[in-house]
């Protein structure tokens, strides 16, 4: 290496010369031709070359991000390089630049006219040069929680403090939650583990993990954020955007609207672009030749501010995953954990984060375990105060917790022998505890789902929409079945308005198909011909807001039938309509006769018989006349 | 929603036995996922000079670097994690840059792809010099007089051309080359210099 090392530095002036004009662009044909005849033949000069060159190259990097180097330190004279060649250094040229013996004179403060001489240079070199740049700083950092941020320059080991101004290049926050406000109106959220690029004031670029972004009111906009698989633009809204292992695109959008936007890397034009409207959630996938699919919208999913202290391991507990797969692998993340549950409230946001790897857990060394159990034990006693302090309030988040509650329970109640009575006595607790409040939340809370749901159908305030949505999640998740007619008033509304209102009714329709009987099928079939005809009756040359929102109700349709009728009708029965890449769709006129026959068997059959059943009188006959 | 498949649970009464919640469909690792981006944002620097080594018109330069980070995500489960990170990178930056010497007809005079080849084979195999090199770069520069600190500035930071700097500060382009060409080989030796001293030292 050494060898190496002294040969680098001996590099040739004629060489230098050549990389020199390599660098600016200015070699001539003949200066081509003879440098490659110097690299095609001496490795050392191959070296040399590579070397210079790398300087031009690591002046560029320092470059793109604004300054390449703090102008505010004195030269050290006496330290300056000497050339090998032995050439003065810096020469002085026309006049501009100053020899060494000059510029001493001039510092050390000099006769009259010296000084003249002084203020006329200093003026001139004010004049000629422009002061360096600032980097371009495209945020501002407003607040950070439990962060650990990386940077690409990777020499920067302080983190980031509120008011910090954030420059363009590529970071990565591998832990917490930060807040990122851009200088082009839009307040970011980040959550960790995410890579992020910030381009300029109005762009950035999520490589991966999760963001939501809300810009702030009287800002332009177009504050876009690109993904892989596609860019979303803002419009005036908030809106949460996931990019996970699998490089799909995740856009839920809260409030306004966002265009998602196509491009085409090969001729890096938008090539087209689908709206996506509130309280709706799609899925892009990274290959244009498949569409995007609209999903539930998540209330809980995205984290929409940065909190200002670390909430208590259940709240967190209850908030939605941060990732849109699941983890095969979990054991090494409890294993880190086991390890630090001691010390850190990362492991508690951690904690909060990861799902479900009490159930995956085969390989945990006794030690382990038995570090690992009593502290879940201490934090499932630490969840009960908040369980029972219900009142009037059971809410989603409580509902989620309890439900991770269980998941500890059960990984204890495997793992541990002691875990089992513990269990025993959590499930008492729970399960009185859970149908007092449940009955007593519900009777407090029908009326106003009800006329949350309307009030959705009729285009009420965006609080309002949000309290529909959980609604229609809880009911599901709670098996209310009082809210179902409802839910099919919506339904049934939102197509005799041809799906013009701001209703998502994949949520809705997967909520009847979880609640709903076979006996319901013969109520939706009508809904759902009606706006499969609607869909038929013209066919989009391109892409149809209207055509793309009534397949989205289709395909959910499809599910919530399939799902009540207990068939798997749905893939067979859609058919494209339109060009493909948008992913239209209707349902061959054929299936719905099936789904009829299919629901009228099950609701017959006495193997099949829901809560809702019992409610009917004997020996009626199920719905079979479906129209 | 779609994780809400255990909803039904609750209504049971015992749950100790309950079947084990499958893991979903979904192979592909999301730990592997994160060290990937770790190992991007680590490596960014180093592959952004891999390309401007080869290519060094900085607009260039640029455009072939936002391509390759492009790819890089867009097919991260292609990496192999035993693998250096950095030898894959390049190797696909070495595939945008070819693409783009085909199609690319500048009136700039480029290196041939044959020597472009052997350039970038001996820069793989001595990254470890030129990453010290790197270190050395940021004392090197400190020791520049001001208003060569300003020059170098001046012309990698902006997008203006050499001929605009020279207007814009009353010289002609040449004697901007030459200035360059002397600050640029000073850090050159201050460089070599540095190593030397290191190696001895």
């Amino acid at each position: 290496m050494n060898d190496v090392v002294q040969n680098v530095a001996k590099m040739p002036d004629e060489l230098r010369d050549l990389a020199d004009a390599a660098c600016n662009g200015t070699l001539s044909v003949s200066q081509r031709d003879r440098l490659e005849d110097i690299i095609r033949q001496d490795e050392a000069a191959r070296l040399a070359y590579l070397a210079y060159l790398d300087i031009h190259a690591q002046l560029s990097w320092e470059g793109r991000s604004g300054t390449v180097v703090e102008c505010g330190a004195a030269a050290d004279l006496a330290a300056m390089p000497v050339p090998a060649t032995g050439a003065p250094f810096p020469a002085s040229t026309s006049g501009q630049e100053s020899a060494r013996g000059r510029r001493v004179f001039w510092w050390a403060g000099a006769t009259v006219v010296a000084a003249a001489v002084l203020l006329v240079a200093v003026t001139v070199l004010q004049q000629k040069w422009q002061p360096p740049r600032e980097p371009e700083y495209v945020a501002v950092w407003g607040r950070g929680l439990d962060t650990v941020w990386q940077d690409c320059h990777a020499s920067l080991t302080r983190q980031p403090s509120p008011g910090d101004e954030i420059a363009a290049g590529v970071y990565r926050l591998e832990q917490g939650i930060a807040r990122l406000d851009f200088h082009g109106g839009a307040e970011v959220t980040l959550e960790a583990p995410s890579t992020i690029e910030l381009i300029d004031g109005q762009t950035a670029r999520l490589l991966s993990g999760q963001l939501a972004a809300r810009l702030r009111p009287q800002q332009p906009a177009g504050f876009t954020i690109c993904t892989p698989a596609v860019n979303v633009v803002d419009r005036g809204t908030e809106f949460g955007v996931t990019v996970n292992s699998e490089r799909q695109t995740l856009v839920q959008v809260f409030e306004g609207h966002v265009d998602a936007e196509f491009v085409d890397d090969e001729v890096e034009k938008t090539v087209h672009s689908r709206r996506i409207w509130p309280l709706t959630a799609m899925r892009f996938e990274n290959d244009l030749s498949t569409p995007a699919r609209q999903v539930p919208f998540e209330p809980l999913k995205f984290r929409r501010h940065c909190p200002e202290v670390l909430p208590p391991w259940f709240e967190i507990a209850a908030a939605p995953l941060v990732s849109l797969d699941h983890d095969p692998n979990a054991t090494a993340h409890v294993k880190a954990l086991a390890a630090s549950l001691e010390t850190a409230p990362a492991s508690a946001l951690q904690l909060g984060t990861i799902y479900e790897p009490f159930t995956e857990l085969n390989d945990l060394t006794q030690s382990e375990l038995n570090a690992l159990v009593p502290a879940l034990l201490q934090m499932l006693d630490d969840t009960r105060p908040l369980i029972a302090a219900t009142g009037a309030g059971y809410s989603p988040v409580r509902f989620r917790v309890a439900d991770r509650a269980d998941l500890v329970l059960q990984f204890i109640a495997g793992m541990s022998p002691a875990g089992e009575d513990r269990r025993q006595a959590w499930e008492q607790w729970w399960s009185s505890s859970r149908e007092k409040t449940r009955s007593a939340w519900f009777a407090d809370r029908q009326e106003d789902f009800r006329r949350a749901l309307e009030g959705w159908r009729n285009g009420a305030s965006y609080e309002k929409c949000l309290e529909a949505l959980n609604a229609i999640e809880i009911a599901a998740r709670t098996n209310d079945q009082t809210l179902l007619p409802a839910l099919l008033d919506v339904v049934s509304g939102e197509i005799s308005q041809a799906h013009q209102t701001e209703v998502s009714l994949a949520a809705v329709l997967d909520c009847i198909g979880r609640l709903g009987t076979a006996k319901l099928v013969p109520e939706l079939i009508p809904l759902a011909r009606r706006s499969n005809r609607d869909q038929l009756s013209s066919v989009p040359g391109g892409y149809s807001e209207s055509h793309a929102r009534r397949s989205d109700a289709l395909r959910a349709f499809a599910a919530a039938l399939d799902r009540l009728s207990g068939t798997t009708l749905a893939d067979a029965s859609l058919t494209t309509i339109g060009p493909s890449a948008y992913g239209m769709c209707a349902l061959d006129e054929n299936v719905f006769d099936q789904w009829l026959q299919a629901a009228a068997k099950r609701a017959g059959d006495p193997v099949y018989r829901s809560p809702s059943d019992r409610t009917d009188a004997e020996g009626r006959s199920p719905a079979s006349d479906g129209q | 929603m779609a994780k809400h498949k255990k909803g039904d649970k609750h209504q049971s009464a015992s749950i100790g036995s309950a079947a084990r919640v499958p893991a979903g469909g979904a192979s592909v690792d999301s730990k592997r996922h994160e060290e990937f981006g770790e190992l991007f944002v680590r490596n960014q620097n180093r592959l952004y000079r891999y390309i401007c080594s080869v290519i060094p018109n900085r607009a260039d330069a640029e455009e072939l670097f936002q391509q390759t980070n492009l790819t890089l995500w867009k097919t991260w489960d292609r990496f192999d994690p035993s693998r250096r990170f950095l030898s894959w990178a390049c190797g696909i930056a070495h595939n945008h840059i070819r693409n783009f010497l085909r199609k690319k007809q500048t009136k700039q005079v480029m290196l041939s792809q044959e020597i472009l080849e052997q350039l970038i084979e001996a820069r793989m195999e001595h990254d470890d010099l030129f990453e010290q090199r790197k270190q050395a770069l940021a004392g090197c520069l400190e020791k520049l007089a001001p208003h060569q600190r300003q020059l170098i500035d001046r012309c990698y930071t902006s997008d203006d051309t050499i001929k605009d700097t020279a207007n814009s500060s009353g010289q002609t382009p040449n004697a901007i080359y030459k200035r360059l060409r002397r600050i640029r080989a000073a850090l050159y030796d201050c460089v070599s210099r540095s190593l030397l001293a290191g190696a001895h030292g």
